[in-house]
């Protein structure tokens, strides 16, 4: 309690009043631009926190992260491409939305959902980090791999239209998972003597590729004289979410909140795999399932909820066992070392007053988040406006610097190329992106940590079952595609009826 | 007008790929005089190197950019922390910003090879270490040797321990061997895979002790860690500060070192080497800063005395101390040395894991 205290205190300071809107700023931003996300902002502006007390460094960087994860958001709304992995789920009922011309209301509510979603994490952060913390102890190789499982159980709900050419995608993205060393046993793998493969295929590139530049390509048959849409510009911003509307949402954006910080603080894995998770429960869950994937703005609400309720949590194991969360927190960690805190169990004990401050400036950046997000949003929703001839060249440009700046490399670009062309002929034939891209995230969690489970039961299946959480992921994920099955079996026979 | 915007658009994106293009190399024009001061350098450093490059050094007007570290390992990590906390001094002492950028992978040959790549005019310096020339080359296929650089000064010693989880009992090394010897197979945490340090020295020293294990290689030091803490392995290798405050509130028990001296740990105390144990088998790990070998030894002494000026500084003393470390003042010779002893000992441990 008096760290609590102490905490407010050195949270009280006027400057991290100013700082944190300008962080929020930076990352909102860095997020919109395809290529661009959090971890680069946060690296780009460590060097202005140098001169900065910690809780304010920190603070201005968390609020790039919470800003950034937002951020991405949009453009998966306005351009379907997601501006980080975090929000690929909202592609699904996003972008439809915007087709549809309800781009604003699509926008506002991935505001709202991400506020609230990030306010439960900054809560759950606060009171139950050391809880959690401890719980994530109990996670070894078996329970990584039973819950890469259940996560590429996503892919189930996420093909309907044909289940095989979903699985097939999730096997390419196995397969480009699997370029580079493996850190099992050292060899390489897929790398074709070149040593720029070494590292494996980096998820950003992968996923500017796949999204942005094959977006691009599918419009090439666009005819700016008869495929461009004028809307009057006082239209836009007409069409708001209704009570109904969030009356709705507010189961999605519970569940999306609860399983973003439960796998927000399960290291390694990240917003992205927690928004696809709670987009496949709620869809399971909804009385109106076939709805989802059409522009149904309770998508939108869970898979925003999600990705910015891992937000606060992924800090949990980072900040009591010094495992960062995802990219982002481990670049934070760093960031926490350069201004003399390290991260682990005693952090609270050294620092408990500064380590407080932050975790209530959680808080306070999500609230900041929304005001300052609520002016972006109007902003944004014009973006619809622009012809796409125009649009087009733009986010070329930005994908090409993107990818560029992720390892400072023009191989990169040529790579996104690749991948963009890939994707095209793949879209071309009716492939979705997404089982390619959870295959591409979640293969080398599922790959390691298989490999892991072996050595430790010396070859012996029987740890993924006699393990508790491990065996309840598995069996939830075995559940969640039977159900789609099912449900798949009964709408088949409806429609062979009618 | 649309054709107008399109035209724009189009130079904007044009503009966009030469600026991409061009960033690989700008160096090339600024560079010209001192690539010539490079040249007049080297006869004069013959003749008296020692003093030399101190006097040519005060003399020089130099640097005159940003200076980039080229970091192998990745964000955040223990290296890769002190050298962006090392590059913070540089706006005020040298008067240029210092960059780290990442590039990881390959085990640091990644890292390696773009370091390499840049020109030798001393604004690109490496975060380099043993390994690299001790141990990479014998799992991966490189093209550089240890002439292709010059040691500047000395970051880090990394100081390995291996430790057991409390509850398993086992204090000492003669009580793992008798738990191996009851029939187990001892499942240890590495904090990489194989071509990693780590990962040799503990797969080596079970090696020497004759005992039946396995390794399961993680990712980084305190992944390692928390597998033990979550009672997942059996054993595990750490380096400060990723053990430290385990092992002083008795979740872990320290087994050992490889430094051969022991280590002496605040809170913890003297924890003994695995020779003083009667096992032969030391390893002494290290990161340095590097530059190309051909890079004017005067600006060599430029970054050598920046880099001490901040191991002086009581800011940046506490801020190692709070990580568990202490700068590692040595100088190129010394280094060499090291890795001359390391590449040696390792022809020895290396079979022992392949």
């Amino acid at each position: 309690m008096e760290q609590l205290i102490g905490g407010l205190e050195i949270l009280a300071q006027w400057q991290n009043f100013l700082i944190i809107p300008l962080g929020l700023a930076i990352g909102i931003v860095v997020g919109a631009i395809p290529g661009l996300t959090s971890d680069l902002g946060i690296i780009l502006c460590i060097p202005l926190t140098y001169g900065m007390d910690p809780t304010m460094a920190i603070l201005m960087l968390l609020a790039i992260y919470c800003g950034g994860t937002y951020g991405g958001s949009i453009t998966a709304i306005l351009i379907n491409t997601p501006g980080t992995s975090a929000n690929a789920a909202t592609l699904f009922d996003g972008y439809p939305m915007t087709c549809r011309g309800q781009a604003f209301k699509a926008l506002q509510m991935a505001l709202f959902a991400s506020t609230i979603g990030g306010l439960i994490s900054a809560f759950s952060l606060l009171f139950l980090a050391p809880q959690i913390a401890r719980i994530t102890l109990l996670f070894g190789p078996a329970e990584y791999f039973a819950l890469s499982v259940f996560g590429l159980s996503v892919i189930a709900g996420v093909s309907n239209k044909s289940i095989f050419k979903g699985l097939m995608g999730a096997c390419i993205g196995l397969f480009i998972a699997t370029v580079g060393i493996d850190n099992i046993s050292g060899t390489a793998r897929f790398t074709f003597g070149q040593n720029k493969l070494m590292a494996g295929i980096d998820l950003i590139i992968a996923l500017i590729g796949l999204f942005a530049i094959s977006e691009i390509l599918m419009k090439s048959k666009y005819n700016p004289k008869t495929d461009h849409k004028v809307v009057r510009a006082d239209s836009i911003t007409k069409d708001k979410i209704t009570k109904e509307e969030y009356r709705r949402c507010r189961k999605p954006i519970g569940i999306g909140s609860l399983i973003g910080v439960i796998i927000g603080a399960t290291p390694g894995t990240g917003g992205g795999l927690a928004a696809f998770i709670a987009y496949n429960q709620v869809k399971q869950s909804s009385k109106h399932p076939e709805t989802f994937g059409q522009g149904e703005i309770e998508g939108v609400a869970v898979s925003e909820a999600a990705n910015n309720g891992a937000c606060g949590s992924t800090m949990i194991p980072m900040l009591t066992l010094g495992v960062p969360g995802d990219g982002a927190t481990a670049i934070l960690m760093g960031a926490f070392m350069l201004h003399g805190m390290v991260p682990g169990p005693s952090l609270f004990t050294e620092h408990g007053n500064i380590v407080y401050a932050i975790m209530l400036g959680l808080i306070v950046v999500n609230v900041f988040m929304y005001i300052l997000g609520s002016g972006f949003t109007r902003f944004y929703a014009h973006i619809t406006r622009i012809p796409y001839e125009m649009l087009a060249p733009i986010v070329l440009t930005f994908c090409i610097a993107g990818a560029y700046s992720t390892n400072n490399r023009i191989y990169d670009i040529y790579v996104i190329l690749l991948f963009g062309i890939v994707a095209y002929f793949l879209r071309r034939m009716d492939f979705q992106l997404v089982p390619i891209l959870l295959g591409i995230v979640l293969g080398p969690l599922a790959e390691k940590n298989f490999r892991r489970a072996m050595v430790i039961s010396e070859g012996s299946m029987d740890i993924f079952f006699t393990r508790p959480i491990s065996c309840a992921f598995l069996l939830i994920a075995i559940g969640s595609v039977l159900v789609f099955a099912w449900k798949n079996y009964r709408a088949r026979k409806k429609t062979e009826r009618i | 007008m649309k054709k107008l915007t399109s035209i724009a658009l189009a130079l904007i994106l044009a503009m966009s790929l030469l600026a991409c293009g061009g960033s690989k190399e700008p160096e090339a024009q600024p560079d010209a005089q001192p690539a010539e001061s490079t040249t007049e350098a080297t006869p004069a450093a013959e003749e008296a190197p020692a003093e030399e490059p101190a006097q040519e050094a005060a003399q020089l007007n130099w640097p005159e950019k940003e200076i980039t570290i080229v970091q192998p390992w990745s964000l955040g990590g223990g290296p890769d922390v002190i050298t962006r906390q090392i590059a913070s001094y540089s706006d005020k002492i040298l008067g240029v910003p210092m960059i780290v950028e990442n590039h990881t992978g390959g085990s640091g040959t990644i890292g390696m090879n773009t370091f390499l790549e840049a020109e030798d005019d001393g604004y690109t310096l490496f975060c380099c270490n043993g390994p690299l020339f001790s141990l990479t080359p014998s799992f991966i296929a490189v093209d550089y040797s240890i002439e292709d650089i010059t040691p500047l000064v000395g970051i880090r010693i990394t100081e390995f321990v291996i430790l057991t989880n409390a509850k398993s009992g086992i204090t000492d090394l003669a009580g793992l061997v008798e738990y191996a010897n009851a029939g187990n197979t001892v499942k240890y945490a590495t904090t990489g895979g194989p071509g990693n340090d780590s990962y040799t020295m503990i797969s080596a020293l079970f090696a020497t002790l004759g005992i039946a294990s396995e390794a399961v290689p993680y990712d980084g030091g305190q992944e390692a860690i928390n597998a033990l803490v979550g009672e997942h392995v059996d054993v595990a290798i750490g380096s400060p500060p990723t053990y430290r405050d385990y092992v002083i509130n008795g979740e872990l028990n320290c087994l050992g070192t490889f430094i051969p001296e022991g280590l002496d740990v605040e809170g913890i105390g003297h924890i003994p080497s695995f020779k003083d144990q009667g096992y032969d088998i030391e390893f002494t790990g290290m990161d340095y800063f590097a530059v190309r070998s051909t890079v004017d030894p005067a600006k060599q002494e430029i970054l050598k005395d920046f880099v001490l000026q901040v191991y002086a500084d009581p800011e940046f003393q506490a801020f190692m101390a709070d990580m568990g470390m202490a700068a590692w003042e040595a100088d190129g010779e010394e280094i060499l040395g090291m890795v001359e002893a390391q590449t040696e000992a390792m022809t020895k441990y290396i079979p022992m894991v392949q």
